[in-house]
């Protein structure tokens, strides 16, 4: 609780706000608790009635619900966004160089820079992706970058999701939402627009047709209707005006991919696929995944269909590559990063655990192939019994985690029970890469509801935020 | 089936097209507001849907200054204004009770409860439901009453009703062509940056049709001018654009006069013709654009009007 009040409040206060939340916080003077309980129901209303839902695994229930939205936004400036913008572009370059190269020629291992055993002995590097090119050699064709604040001009990538990451479809949704809500606080800012994210990604898609392809058939591969994500997957098809499909509706005849179309088969070359790598073809991973198209990865081999994103991507945003990730950028690109790395303890090292025994009531420890907030110890928040019960878990794995300092993130109004409240905040935004690297001016804020919390995963009871970048 | 109620279910069926398309030029004006260039003109797409619905005189001399709130309220319920919302439902519930004996009872009620709603929504109301919540409302509906049109025989009466929201939808199509096509080929036809203004409102044009969603399924490739022209104007399927309504006027007038070469069949069958023959990119030279504006608005009034002479007045 102590880190709580030395965090960086976004807004400032009300009374004294941050030059680019001014407009926002006279607004919040002159907007009544009942307004914004009103627009708050209003929102879950449109976002029930959309089907902007998800499951939680674990929930026997099988329920669907939603995800909290708060409806106060958070604001970037441009100038502050363009950092954070830059910062990610080059760390999406750098981690696609790695994979390139990775599953490559492995330079980076000939250097010396990555230890080959991290790498090799690591079970999410995966051989079966060894000597495959992939157009414009981009791996990550879509990547959310995980960042947290903790003073005016100091953020941290906590994260890279460089496999399946979703949320985007809030981050388009929080945006229509706020303008039905409070079309009046778009007049008072100039709100730069996110709309054309699904035009970028469409781009993006066809930039990673296989070589020869002009106008490729894309598809979106969905798990199902019971993933937690499902909304996601046809919100994305729709906006993209490409075919949500399934595995078994797909088929690979002499190393090529097809949907079974009610006109015959029709030839599909492009895959922006929401399954995981275990999934995709049981001929080559699991083989009693029913999810996959068996015979995929003949096709992704023979060059005549792109998986975005490809396979073998967990092995760049495992939490034991992470700390590599700056040397990547200098290694790869010969800069120095723009946006640093949280500081981590990889425990699999002696020394380092050690230091990580003696101070686990003041860091936040994590597995190293954990995500989504599950099965994490935050120190300062932990119960004698808890840090005492994780103590043996690091004991008995040390190599399966890693701790890092407990950030104090920076906290952004939010509108709770209590009225208005600084809570702490994290940033995803989702960069595309194609032919080149882009993304819109806007993200993906998810806010930890719960007094003092850092933990903003959804499945751990987070909301998410609308986030705008305004022009100066 | 008498000419007079052939007549009137023609027309309810125009005014029901005419509420749906107002409610979609106030999303375009309203999502429009929040962009970041509304800044320097914040009233920008509001009197462009006025001026779409030709009624921007009027409200000027109603209400002096244009506000947001102000083309909101006229548009969507101001009794006094003939082409509100408010008064599309009321001329469709009128023209449609003189055929209610015809219609199943959901039919009615769909239509009757939609102006005892609208009635109910005042300015206050309006101001709670904001643009797009009224919107929303209308757009459901509309719809509803449409699906409910599923109950009705397969006769005289289905057909009429095609013919006018065909008829209608042509002409909105001509008229926001031609209120918005001019400023837009002002700026070429090279293609379209995404996240630029210039994309924007080219989007925009898309969304005061309803055509946003649907456009994306026909084009993959970069956003370019005249591949979103094309696809209004000329789409084969998409139940919105131009030729598929042109092709259902001649269809809908073979439905309920068999036989009759009329000369609404002649103008409708004229139209397909000057439609498919059309050379867009010598279409988009400006003086050719507007006189293909022009005759499309000439033409689809004449087809209106030889109807109404033809086949609901005898």
């Amino acid at each position: 609780m102590a880190k709580q009040a030395s965090a960086f409040d976004e807004m400032g206060s009300i009374s004294a706000p941050r030059t680019v939340y001014a407009p926002l916080a006279r607004w919040l003077e002159g907007t009544t608790a009942q307004r914004l309980t009103t627009a708050h129901q209003d929102a879950e209303r449109l976002f029930r009635r959309r089907g902007i839902t998800f499951a939680v695994y674990g929930d026997a229930s099988g329920a669907e619900r939603l995800i909290p939205f708060d409806v106060i936004p958070r604001i970037l400036a441009c100038s502050e966004w363009e950092r954070v913008a830059r910062g990610c572009i080059q760390r999406v370059r750098a981690l696609n160089r790695f994979l390139d190269d990775i599953y490559g020629a492995q330079e980076i291992l000939r250097a010396g820079r990555i230890p080959r055993a991290e790498v090799e002995g690591n079970a999410l590097f995966r051989r079966e992706a060894l000597g495959l090119r992939w157009p414009h050699g981009v791996h990550a064709h879509i990547a959310g970058i995980d960042i947290v604040r903790t003073a005016p001009d100091r953020w941290f990538v906590l994260e890279d999701n460089l496999r399946t990451p979703s949320g985007v479809s809030y981050m388009l949704e929080n945006r229509l939402t706020m303008q039905r809500l409070f079309p009046e606080l778009f007049a008072a800012y100039r709100v730069s627009p996110i709309r054309h994210y699904p035009d970028l990604l469409l781009a993006t898609l066809r930039d990673a047709a296989p070589p020869g392809v002009d106008d490729p058939n894309i598809v979106v591969l969905t798990p199902g209707s019971l993933n937690s994500a499902y909304f996601e997957h046809g919100f994305l098809a729709a906006r993209m005006g490409v075919p949500l499909v399934e595995g078994p509706d797909l088929v690979v005849e002499r190393e090529r991919v097809y949907m079974r179309d009610t006109t015959g088969l029709v030839p599909v070359h492009v895959i922006y696929r929401r399954i995981d790598d275990d999934f995709l073809d049981p001929e080559c991973f699991r083989p009693d995944s029913l999810l996959g198209v068996p015979g995929l990865m003949r096709a992704v081999r023979a060059g005549t269909v792109t998986l975005c994103n490809a396979i073998g991507n967990g092995i760049a945003d495992d939490k034991a590559m992470y700390v590599y990730v700056p040397e990547m950028i200098r290694f790869y690109l010969g800069e120095e990063p723009i946006i640093e790395n949280v500081p981590t303890w990889r425990c699999r090292d002696r020394e380092q655990l050690a230091y990580v025994l003696e101070h686990l009531a003041e860091l936040v420890v994590k597995e190293v192939h954990g995500s989504g907030g599950y099965g994490m110890l935050v120190g300062p928040a932990a119960s004698a019994a808890e840090i005492a019960a994780f103590r043996e878990k690091l004991r008995a794995h040390p190599e399966r985690y890693i701790a890092q300092p407990t950030l104090a993130l920076s906290t952004c109004p939010t509108f709770v029970e209590q009225g208005i409240a600084p809570r702490h905040v994290d940033l995803r935004p989702y960069v595309l890469s194609g032919s080149a690297v882009h993304l819109v001016p806007g993200a993906l804020t998810r806010v930890a509801l719960r007094a003092g919390s850092l933990v903003v995963n959804s499945s751990q009871g987070g909301g998410t935020k609308d986030t705008w970048v305004v022009e100066d | 089936m008498l000419c007079r109620i052939a007549g009137n279910c023609y027309w309810m069926a125009r005014y029901l097209e005419r509420a749906e398309n107002d409610a979609r030029l106030l999303r375009m004006a309203a999502q429009a507001a929040c962009w970041p260039e509304a800044a320097r003109d914040p009233l920008g797409m509001w009197s462009t849907a006025l001026e779409v619905g030709g009624s921007l005189d009027e409200y000027l001399a109603r209400h002096g200054a244009l506000t947001a709130d102000g083309v909101l309220r006229f548009m969507a319920i101001d009794a006094r204004n003939p082409s509100s919302i408010r008064s599309c439902l009321r001329a469709a519930r009128d023209n449609a009770r003189t055929a209610r004996h015809l219609m199943p009872d959901l039919l009615w009620d769909a239509i009757n409860g939609a102006w005892i709603e609208v009635q109910e929504i005042d300015e206050e109301r309006l101001a709670t439901l904001g643009a797009e919540g009224f919107v929303d409302w209308t757009i459901a509906r509309c719809r509803l009453i449409a699906g409910c049109c599923d109950e009705l025989w397969r006769d005289t009466v289905p057909h009429v009703i095609a013919l006018g929201r065909s008829v209608e939808r042509a002409d909105v199509i001509a008229r926001i062509l031609a209120e918005l096509l001019p400023k837009l080929l002002a700026e070429g036809t090279a293609p379209l940056t995404l996240g630029t203004p210039r994309a924007r409102r080219w989007r925009a044009l898309l969304d005061g049709l309803g055509l946003s969603d649907s456009w994306r399924r026909s084009q993959r490739g970069p956003l370019e001018p005249l591949s979103i022209l094309h696809f209004i104007l000329l789409h084969p399927t998409a139940p919105q654009c131009l030729l598929v309504n042109v092709r259902t006027m001649a269809e809908a007038i073979r439905g309920f006069a068999p036989g009759r070469e009329g000369a609404a069949l002649q103008t409708a069958r004229e139209i397909e013709a000057r439609l498919i023959a059309t050379d867009l990119t010598a279409a988009t030279r400006a003086a050719a654009l507007d006189a293909f504006c022009r005759d499309l608005t000439a033409l689809t009034n004449r087809l209106g009007l030889e109807v109404q002479r033809d086949h609901f007045s005898a």
